[in-house]
C-alpha cells in the first residue's frame, strides 16, 4: 500500500508539472513577440478564409498591405477551416480571426478576451427554399430540414429572430436545423429533396436564385429589422496590447482593401478572380450586387446581443461598446452626449 | 446378387490417404461380417488403422475400394444408424447440459414431441447412472462421467451399430473397469451391436465376443479370434491368460515384422 | 477484485483533485479547461432538460440498429464462407481489404449514396462492425474442434443446419469477442460521424450534442457529453457484455 502511495505521489507531481507546462504553453502562445515593442519583428497571424465576404482579407494578402504599413511585419497566413477560427484564437494560434457577428458574441459571452477590430461587410442573406408549398415560416413541417452552417451562426440567429416574430418562439424551428456548410447546402438545395431550405450567403445565395425552382422566402435584413454586419474581424488582447503597431497596420490594411473594392471593383475583381476560381467579370458582378456593403463599420451589434440574450443563447449583453470593440471601432461609432447618433442607433434593431 | 446375412458387411475395403510425401495405405483388403447383437472388438497397436476402419464404417472417410454395407445398404455418409462414441473427453457439446446433449440427436431425428424426447433422454441418462447430473454442463463433469454421457447420447438414437473408438483410453484403470462393466450390462440388456476399438488386450478380452486382431503397414485384419469365455469376465478367469497370450502373440508378430 | 477497485477509485479521486486544482489555478484558460464544478453543472443541466438523455438514447438506438444489421450480415457471410470455398475466399479478401479502412473515412461516400438522415450513419456503423465480426466468426468456425462437426454429421446434420446448430454455438466465444470489438468500433465511429455530419434528421446523438455545444463554445457541455459517452461505454462493456459472458461462455466453461 505504501509503495502505491509513493507511486501515486510521483504521478501527481509529474502531472502537475506537465499541466502547468501545457497551460504555460497555451498562455505563452498569445504573446507572439517580446513585450518590448520594436525589439523583434512583429508577427501577425491570420487565417485564410474563403468566400466573397472575406474579399478584403484576400486583397490584404495578395497585395501584402500589412507589410506596406509595417515593413518589418511577419505575416503568417494560416490555412484552417472556418469553424476552427474561434478555437484557434482561444488556443493562442491566431492574432486575428474573422467570424460572423453572432459567433463573435458566443465567444465573448464565454469570456474570450478578443474584441472587434473591424467589420468586413454587410451582405444580403436569405432563407431560400426549393419547395413550392413553402412560402413562409408557417409552412414548414416537422420533416423539413433547414440548413445553416452551425449552431449559433448568424444565419441561425436571423432565422430565430424571424421565428420569434412569425411563430412566437425563437426556437420554434430549432429541431428542423441541419448543419451544413454553404457549398454542400447549396448543392443539396439545388439537387434534391434532402433539405427543404438553406439560409444562404453570397455567392451561394445568388447561385441558388438562378434556379427557377428556388425562391427566397425570408430576407436577412427583414428578419433583423435593418442593416447588420455580416462578418467581423476580431483581434486578441495580447496582439492588440503587445504589438500596437502591428494592430494598427492590420486595421489600415483592411481599410485600404475595403476602399479598393468600393472605388475600383474592377481591379479588386482582377486580384480576387484566381483565388475564387471565377472569371473577373463574375467576381465584379458579385462584389457589386445590391445589398452588398463592404465597410469597416459594424452594424447591428447590439441588436444581435440583445436578441441572443433574450432567446437564451448568451448570458450577458455589453453595457458599453468598449467591451466588444477596440479603439478604432469605438471611435467610428462614437458616443454622442445627450442622445444617440445615427451610427449608434444603427447598432440596434429597428423598432417595429 | 450376394445375399448378405449379417448386419454389417465389410468387403475387401482399402483406404489410401494422399499424404504430403507419398500416398499412405492405411487399410488394405479388410473384410469381416457382423451379426446383430455382437460385441466385436478390434484390437491393434497404435497407428494400425483401426480408427480409420471405424471411421470408414461411420462414413467419415470415403473408401478407396471395396464396400461396406449395413443391412444391405451401402455406407456413403455418416448417419444416425451408426452412432459413434469418440475418443477423448471433448465430444459433448459444451453449451448444452447433459440432458440437452442427449436430447439433441433425438430432436434432430424428430423422435417425438418435447415431452417424449425428454423422457427417452432421461431413461438413457439414468441408464448410465447420471440422473443427478442431468442439468450440469460438461465442463463440470469428470472424464468418466463425460464418457458415460457420450454413451447415453450414442445409444439414445438406437443405432443399428454402436461404434466406439477407444472411448476408455484416457481414463484411469478403476474408472475404466467400471465403465467396461456398465457397457456390458447395457449391451446385454439391449442386445445392441457394438464395434469397440482398443489397443488394450485385457479390455478386448473382457468385452469382445469376437476379437479382430489388426496388423499395421498396411492395416488389415490379421485374424478374428472368437471369445468363448463366460461372462462376467475378469483377470484370472479360467482361460483368460491363454487368450491373452494368444492375442499377444498375434500382436507381437506385427512388432517384429 | 476489491484491490483493483480500490486502486482505481483512488486513482480517479486523485485525478479529480488534480483537475480541479489546475482548472482553478488559472494556468489554463477556462474556455479550454473548465472546472469540474462547471462540468457538473453542464451535466445536470443537460440531464434536467432531457437533452443529454435524448441524445444518448438516440445514439444507442443508432448503434443497436447498426449492430443488429451487421450481426445478421456477419452470420450470413460466415456461414456461406464455411459452406463454399469460393465464397470463403471472396469473404477473406473482402475482410482484408475493408477492415483497415476506418469507418469514418467512408462518411463522405455514405453521404453521397444515402443522402441525409440515418442512412449514412447506419452505413458507417455497419462497416465498422461487419469486418471484425466476420473475421472473428470465420476464425471461430475454423477453430471449432472437428469432433463437434463429426458429432453433428453422425446424428444426421448437414449444411446450414449443421452450421447453425453446432458450429455457431461452438464458435460463440469468438462471435462474442467479435461483437465486443464491433461495439467498441461502432461507438467510436458513431460519435465521430455524428460530430462531422451534424445531425441525422430531427434528432441527433451524443456526437451531435458535442458538435452543437462546441459551436456554442460550451466546453463544459462538451466534457459533460464525454462523461456520458464514457459512462455508457463502461456500462455496456462491464455490465452488458459481462452479463452475457456470465450467462454463456462462463457458464459453459468455454472461456479461453
Amino acid at each position: 500500500m505504501i509503495r502505491s502511495i509513493k507511486a501515486t505521489a510521483v504521478l501527481v507531481v509529474v502531472s502537475v508539472l506537465l499541466a502547468s507546462l501545457g497551460g504555460g504553453c497555451a498562455a505563452n502562445k498569445d504573446s507572439g513577440t517580446a513585450r518590448t515593442v520594436g525589439a523583434t519583428p512583429a508577427k501577425v497571424r491570420i487565417a485564410i478564409q474563403f468566400g466573397l465576404g472575406y474579399a478584403p482579407v484576400q486583397i490584404v494578402k495578395e497585395k501584402k498591405l500589412i507589410e506596406k504599413y509595417l515593413p518589418q511585419a511577419q505575416v503568417e497566413w494560416k490555412q484552417m477551416g472556418g469553424e476552427m477560427i474561434r478555437e484557434a484564437m482561444l488556443a493562442g494560434q491566431l492574432d486575428v480571426g474573422f467570424t460572423g457577428v453572432a459567433p463573435f458574441f458566443v465567444a465573448w459571452d464565454k469570456g474570450a478576451d478578443w474584441k472587434i477590430a473591424t467589420s468586413l461587410l454587410s451582405a444580403p442573406l436569405g432563407l431560400q427554399t426549393n419547395k413550392k408549398e413553402i412560402n413562409s415560416l408557417k409552412d414548414f413541417t416537422k420533416e423539413d430540414k433547414i440548413a445553416t452552417p452551425y449552431s449559433g451562426s448568424i444565419q441561425h440567429m436571423l432565422l430565430a429572430m424571424a421565428a420569434e416574430k412569425e411563430l412566437g418562439n425563437p426556437k420554434a424551428l430549432d429541431n428542423n436545423l441541419i448543419s451544413m456548410q454553404h457549398p454542400d447546402a447549396a448543392t443539396a438545395l439545388m439537387s434534391g429533396p434532402a433539405i427543404s431550405a438553406h439560409f444562404a450567403a453570397p455567392p451561394y445565395l445568388f447561385e441558388e436564385l438562378e434556379s427557377k425552382d428556388i425562391k427566397q422566402i425570408l430576407d436577412g435584413e427583414e428578419a433583423f429589422g435593418g442593416e447588420f454586419g455580416f462578418l467581423v474581424g476580431s483581434a486578441t488582447k495580447s496582439f492588440h496590447d503587445n504589438t500596437p503597431a502591428a494592430y494598427a497596420a492590420f486595421v489600415m490594411a483592411i481599410n485600404e482593401a475595403i476602399t479598393l473594392i468600393n472605388t475600383n471593383p474592377k481591379e479588386a475583381a482582377q486580384i480576387l478572380a484566381p483565388s475564387f476560381e471565377m472569371s473577373p467579370e463574375k467576381v465584379e458582378d458579385y462584389l457589386t450586387r445590391p445589398g452588398t456593403n463592404y465597410t469597416s463599420t459594424p452594424y447591428g451589434l447590439m441588436g444581435f446581443a440583445e436578441f441572443m440574450k433574450k432567446a437564451g443563447y448568451i448570458k450577458k449583453v455589453p453595457q458599453d461598446f468598449d467591451e466588444i470593440c477596440w479603439e478604432n471601432i469605438y471611435a467610428a461609432i462614437g458616443k454622442k452626449s445627450g442622445g444617440q447618433s445615427p451610427v449608434e442607433r444603427a447598432q440596434y434593431r429597428e423598432a417595429k | 446378387m450376394i445375399k448378405i446375412a449379417g448386419l454389417l458387411y465389410v468387403n475387401k475395403i482399402s483406404k489410401i490417404f494422399n499424404g504430403h510425401q507419398q500416398p499412405v495405405t492405411a487399410l488394405e483388403d479388410v473384410s469381416f461380417e457382423l451379426d446383430e447383437g455382437e460385441l466385436f472388438c478390434i484390437l491393434g497397436p497404435s497407428g494400425c488403422g483401426k480408427s480409420t476402419l471405424l471411421r470408414c464404417i461411420a462414413g467419415f472417410e470415403k473408401l478407396t475400394s471395396g464396400e461396406i454395407m449395413v443391412e444391405g445398404q451401402p455406407v456413403q455418409k455418416p448417419g444416425p444408424d451408426r452412432t459413434m462414441v469418440f475418443q477423448g473427453f471433448d465430444q459433448l457439446l459444451p453449451w448444452k447440459t447433459v440432458l440437452e446433449n442427449v436430447e439433441f440427436p433425438l430432436r434432430v431425428k424428430g423422435a417425438g414431441d418435447r415431452a417424449e424426447i425428454r423422457e427417452i433422454a432421461g431413461q438413457y441418462i439414468s441408464l448410465v447412472g447420471l440422473t443427478a447430473f442431468m442439468h450440469s454442463y460438461p465442463h463440470e463433469l469428470s472424464g468418466g462421467m463425460k464418457q458415460r454421457v457420450a454413451i447415453a447420447r450414442a445409444l439414445a438414437l438406437r443405432p443399428r451399430v454402436l461404434l466406439m473408438d477407444e472411448p476408455f483410453a484416457s481414463l484411469d484403470a478403476q474408472t475404466r473397469t467400471a465403465l467396461q462393466g456398465e457397457l456390458i450390462t447395457i449391451w446385454e440388456k439391449f442386445k445392441i451391436t457394438i464395434i469397440f476399438i482398443t489397443h488394450n488386450i485385457q479390455e478386448a478380452i473382457i468385452l469382445g465376443s469376437r476379437i479382430g486382431v489388426m496388423s499395421s503397414q498396411p492395416g488389415t485384419i490379421r485374424e478374428i479370434v472368437p471369445n468363448h469365455l463366460g461372462r462376467p469376465r475378469f483377470v484370472g478367469y479360467p482361460g483368460f491368460d491363454e487368450m491373452w497370450a494368444e492375442l499377444h502373440a498375434l500382436l507381437d508378430f506385427n512388432r517384429l515384422g | 477484485m476489491k484491490e483493483i477497485f480500490k486502486k482505481r477509485l483512488m486513482f480517479i479521486l486523485l485525478l479529480t483533485a488534480l483537475w480541479e486544482t489546475v482548472a482553478r489555478s488559472g494556468l489554463i484558460k477556462p474556455q479550454l479547461f473548465p472546472s469540474l464544478v462547471s462540468i457538473w453543472q453542464a451535466f445536470t443541466a443537460g440531464m434536467a432538460n432531457g437533452e443529454l438523455v435524448r441524445n444518448a438514447v438516440f445514439s444507442l438506438y443508432l448503434i443497436i440498429l447498426g449492430l443488429v444489421i451487421a450481426m445478421f450480415l456477419a452470420v450470413v457471410c460466415s456461414t456461406f464462407s464455411m459452406l463454399s470455398r469460393t465464397f470463403g475466399n471472396l469473404v477473406d479478401t473482402a475482410v482484408a481489404v475493408m477492415d483497415p479502412l476506418p469507418a469514418i473515412a467512408l462518411l463522405p461516400v455514405a453521404l453521397v449514396w444515402f443522402g441525409i438522415g440515418q442512412g449514412p450513419i447506419i452505413f458507417v456503423i455497419v462497416h465498422a462492425t461487419l469486418w471484425p465480426m466476420i473475421l472473428n466468426a470465420v476464425t471461430g468456425f475454423k477453430a471449432v474442434p472437428p469432433i463437434y462437426r463429426e458429432v453433428g454429421e453422425n446424428i444426421g446434420l448437414s449444411g446450414p443446419r449443421l452450421v447453425l446448430s453446432i458450429m455457431a454455438p461452438a464458435a460463440f466465444p469468438y462471435l462474442l469477442s467479435g461483437l465486443k470489438i464491433g461495439w467498441s468500433r461502432a461507438w467510436r465511429a458513431l460519435i465521430a460521424a455524428e460530430m462531422i455530419f451534424g445531425t441525422a434528421g430531427a434528432h441527433g446523438g451524443l456526437g451531435w450534442y458535442i458538435y452543437k455545444q462546441r459551436y456554442l463554445m460550451d466546453i463544459s457541455g462538451v466534457f459533460a457529453a464525454l462523461i456520458v459517452i464514457i459512462i455508457l461505454g463502461v456500462l455496456v462493456e462491464d455490465l452488458v457484455f459481462g452479463f452475457i459472458e456470465k450467462k454463456t461462455i462462463k457458464r459453459w466453461g468455454m472461456t479461453s
